[in-house]
């Protein structure tokens, strides 16, 4: 990994040998991007859905509530919805995107997607069956692992051979030098079925005192954002910002401080939930100043992204792909910023909606927004042909954008509120609830028009494009027309051979 | 290749240590932790350990779950009543849980002014990680002390609004059902609702086995035993 590692293959000047490798590979991956893309985006869709029912239900619990209709209690659908969405949508479209930039970024074809299409069908089975447990009343008591018991060992089966497949792709690369973004993609395949079996292990087959398995709850989803979605999202990042500014990324120094912190601090993160709690209070103490350190990254890869764009940022008024990235690349320091915000005023936030804004940031200010602008890049050339609509792009974006900054913001906000009247000893647990029900009803409507509208329009936007209803064109789908190109800059974005 | 292994060792080492401290050790540390047996004072005021006659020991610290409350325990779960209760008083120097008045012993004026915060040996009771994910609904932990009844707890549990009309906790109508009144009159068992929420005449609502396991549970969430590991002063004064 020497400093040229960092130099991204400049895909709009390279020669035609150049053109007919990348479609070749694209041709190569096709199968299993789309297989993993596909349901991730129903999954998105399924889970949009859920979401709204539970945001809803969160204040007005007379919603549906029909006997026949008692399984949907926000006690359940809450679970299945992020679950759903992290599970189902969030890893999903993670794989495919690591799929793709490994195999581009290592230069070879891949050869057998057998591996990749069971495993990823292996996942469907647990995700799907882990929902429809919690809505039939078997989920759990831990976030982010309330699928019943049998559920995970179907996970991390799949999950294991995809990073073995990830592994393999990332040895047999042609240069010897590897790309920033793959460090993160291996890395993510490293970390994820260690923390995984970590927690389960600990959950549901050691004998571990109750406690242990609440902290191990809190670290698993903690550990899960900052060294799974964290890698992935910015793997996406570090790839597509440098393809369509066409240039290298500014700093391989900073490159380097921003992952090295990342790993060393990431698992360090998790336990502040229980300050004051019956833990040690030496490891929630620990776990809160890891979340704090979490912005020194955030300085790094913040200083690094916008220095490898100066100059260049015109072009996010046309790229959807970077659009989306940038937006995402804010949501990624907004995560960290929420984190140590959290863990500083612990004894506040902790137990409240903060910490549900804190997953909707980082889960989708952040990781989705880094997820669909890869899909803006990647999916036209691995189907031929290019996004119908610049409007429909547009109206993802624009709701999606302001429903990611209102949901979480909204939230956090929220939670302090609710942390305060909480605190306060005399008054009632049902004012405090009065509280944040102002606040879930900001949420419910964030989320039944920005989200849901936005979303909805992504979907069908995608689905045209699985079945060929793009525009069969060179010309990539830019969200304006570029009278003059910035230093005679040719748009990488899009052309299904760039 | 051998730079590979170098970035795999330091992906290892960077993610091992975290993972040691934070999670293995502590665990290890914790299963030495086992309940301890409840002291009784016998004629000449010594301590002995309560037996029943045939060697078994009668009350442990704290009292361990077993049967119908675990089985509550476990309903308490599946059903996502975590995700919207804690069970866990912080320390007070931390935050304000134990003084706040609701979560506390008893929810009267001669209650004590500060609820004991929980701690590691408190959750050895049941076999579930109960600590929670939200705090929309209150702090369970103390939950037995102000209810009367289990009657009053299954009424809660139906519809948390029979109570508290502006309530947002979800009604569990489902663990309950709806069955004619047979023979000699209505069951002991069948909850008193009243208005819009009672059953067609000749008809009654009992809870099923689901929820007088639930109900089993919860009204054995007490905290404020004495702690048989704390001197013996500090007991007098926490009665
Ligand atoms: C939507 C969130 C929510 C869920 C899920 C939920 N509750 Fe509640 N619960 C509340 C709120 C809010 C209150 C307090 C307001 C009130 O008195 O209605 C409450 C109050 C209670 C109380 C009374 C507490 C007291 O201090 O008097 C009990 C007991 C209770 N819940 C049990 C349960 C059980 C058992 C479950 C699972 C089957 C459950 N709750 C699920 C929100 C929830």
């Amino acid at each position: 990994m020497t400093s040229e590692s960092t130099v991204v293959n400049q895909s709009n000047t390279g020669t035609v040998e150049d053109h007919l490798e990348r479609a070749a590979i694209d041709r190569s991956t096709r199968l299993p991007v789309v297989f993993f893309l596909t349901s991730g985006v129903a999954w998105l869709a399924v889970s949009i859905l859920l979401g709204v029912i539970a945001s809803i239900k969160q204040h007005s619990p007379g919603f549906l509530d029909w006997d026949w209709l008692g399984f949907l209690n926000f006690g359940r659908v809450q679970p299945a919805f992020i679950n759903a969405f992290v599970y189902g949508w969030c890893f999903q479209v993670g794989i495919a995107v690591a799929i793709w930039i490994m195999a581009r970024l290592s230069r070879v074809e891949l050869k057998n997607p057998v591996t990749l299409i069971v495993a990823g069908h292996l996942w469907n089975l647990g995700v799907s069956l882990g929902v429809l447990g919690i809505l039939a009343g078997q989920g759990y008591s831990l976030e982010f692992l309330e699928f019943p018991k049998f559920v995970w060992p179907l996970l991390f089966v799949a999950y294991s051979a995809i990073s073995i497949w990830m592994v393999v792709m990332f040895q047999v690369r042609k240069r010897s030098d590897a790309y920033v973004a793959q460090w993160y993609i291996v890395a993510a395949c490293f970390w994820f079925p260690w923390i995984y079996l970590t927690a389960n292990m600990m959950i549901h087959v050691l004998p571990v005192p109750g406690v242990m398995k609440s902290a191990a709850g809190a670290w698993y989803k903690s550990s899960l954002i900052y060294l799974f979605f964290v890698p992935i999202g910015l793997a996406s990042s570090y790839f597509m910002i440098p393809k369509i500014v066409g240039r290298s990324i500014y700093s391989y120094g900073l490159s380097m401080v921003a992952f090295w912190t990342i790993a060393g601090v990431g698992a360090w993160t998790g336990l502040q939930k229980f300050l004051g709690g019956p833990l040690p209070p030496l490891l929630t103490a620990i776990s809160g100043s890891a979340a704090i350190l979490m912005l020194i990254p955030v300085v790094a890869i913040g200083i690094n992204h916008f220095m490898t764009v100066r100059g260049h940022h015109g072009l996010i008024q046309y790229s959807p792909t970077l659009r989306f990235t940038f937006f995402g690349a804010i949501g990624f320091s907004v995560t960290c910023l929420v984190g140590a915000f959290n863990a500083i005023f612990g004894s506040t936030t902790s137990f409240t909606i903060a910490e549900d804004g804190f997953n909707m940031i980082s889960l989708y200010f952040f990781f989705s927004m880094m997820m669909f602008g890869a899909i803006y890049f990647i999916l036209p050339r691995i189907v031929g042909c290019e996004w119908l609509s610049r409007r429909m792009i547009q109206l993802h974006f624009w709701p999606s954008a302001y429903g990611a900054i209102g949901l979480g913001l909204w939230l956090v906000v929220g939670g302090i509120w609710q942390g305060i009247s909480l605190e306060a000893w005399d008054s009632s647990t049902i004012s405090a609830a009065g509280t944040s029900g102002s606040f879930l009803v900001g949420k419910s409507f964030i989320w039944t028009t920005f989200i849901l509208f936005s979303n909805v329009v992504f979907v069908l936007h995608f689905l045209m494009m699985l079945f060929r209803l793009g525009r069969r064109t060179h010309e990539p789908t830019l969200l304006g027309h570029p009278q003059v190109h910035h230093a005679g800059q040719q748009l990488a974005d899009g052309g299904a051979g760039a | 290749m051998n730079k590979f292994r170098v970035f795999l060792v330091g992906l290892a080492l960077t993610f091992g240590l975290p993972w040691f401290f934070l999670l293995i050790v502590p665990t290890l540390q914790m299963s030495r932790l086992a309940p301890l047996p409840v002291y009784e004072l016998d004629e000449n005021g010594q301590k002995v350990i309560g037996e029943d006659g045939k060697g078994n020991i009668v009350s442990y610290y704290p009292p361990l779950s077993s049967g119908s409350k675990t089985k509550g325990e476990e309903i308490y779960v599946r059903e996502g009543c975590a995700q919207c209760h804690s069970q866990l008083i912080r320390d007070p120097r931390v935050a304000m849980d134990s003084y706040k008045r609701e979560w506390g012993s008893v929810f009267d004026s001669m209650a004590p002014l500060q609820t004991r915060p929980t701690n590691q040996r408190d959750y050895l009771a049941g076999h579930y990680p109960v600590l929670g994910i939200r705090r929309l609904g209150g702090d369970l932990s103390n939950v037995a002390y102000r209810y009367g009844s289990r009657e009053q707890m299954h009424l809660m549990i139906y519809d948390s609004r029979i109570a508290q009309p502006s309530s947002i906790m979800p009604p569990y109508r489902f663990l309950y059902k709806t069955r004619k009144i047979e023979g000699n009159g209505p069951s002991v068992r069948a909850l008193a609702l009243t208005g819009d929420l009672a059953p067609e005449p000749g008809y009654e609502v009992i809870p099923t086995g689901d929820a007088e396991a639930l109900v089993d549970y919860l009204m054995a969430l007490k905290k404020n035993y004495t702690d048989p590991s704390k001197p013996v002063v500090a007991d007098a004064e926490a009665k």
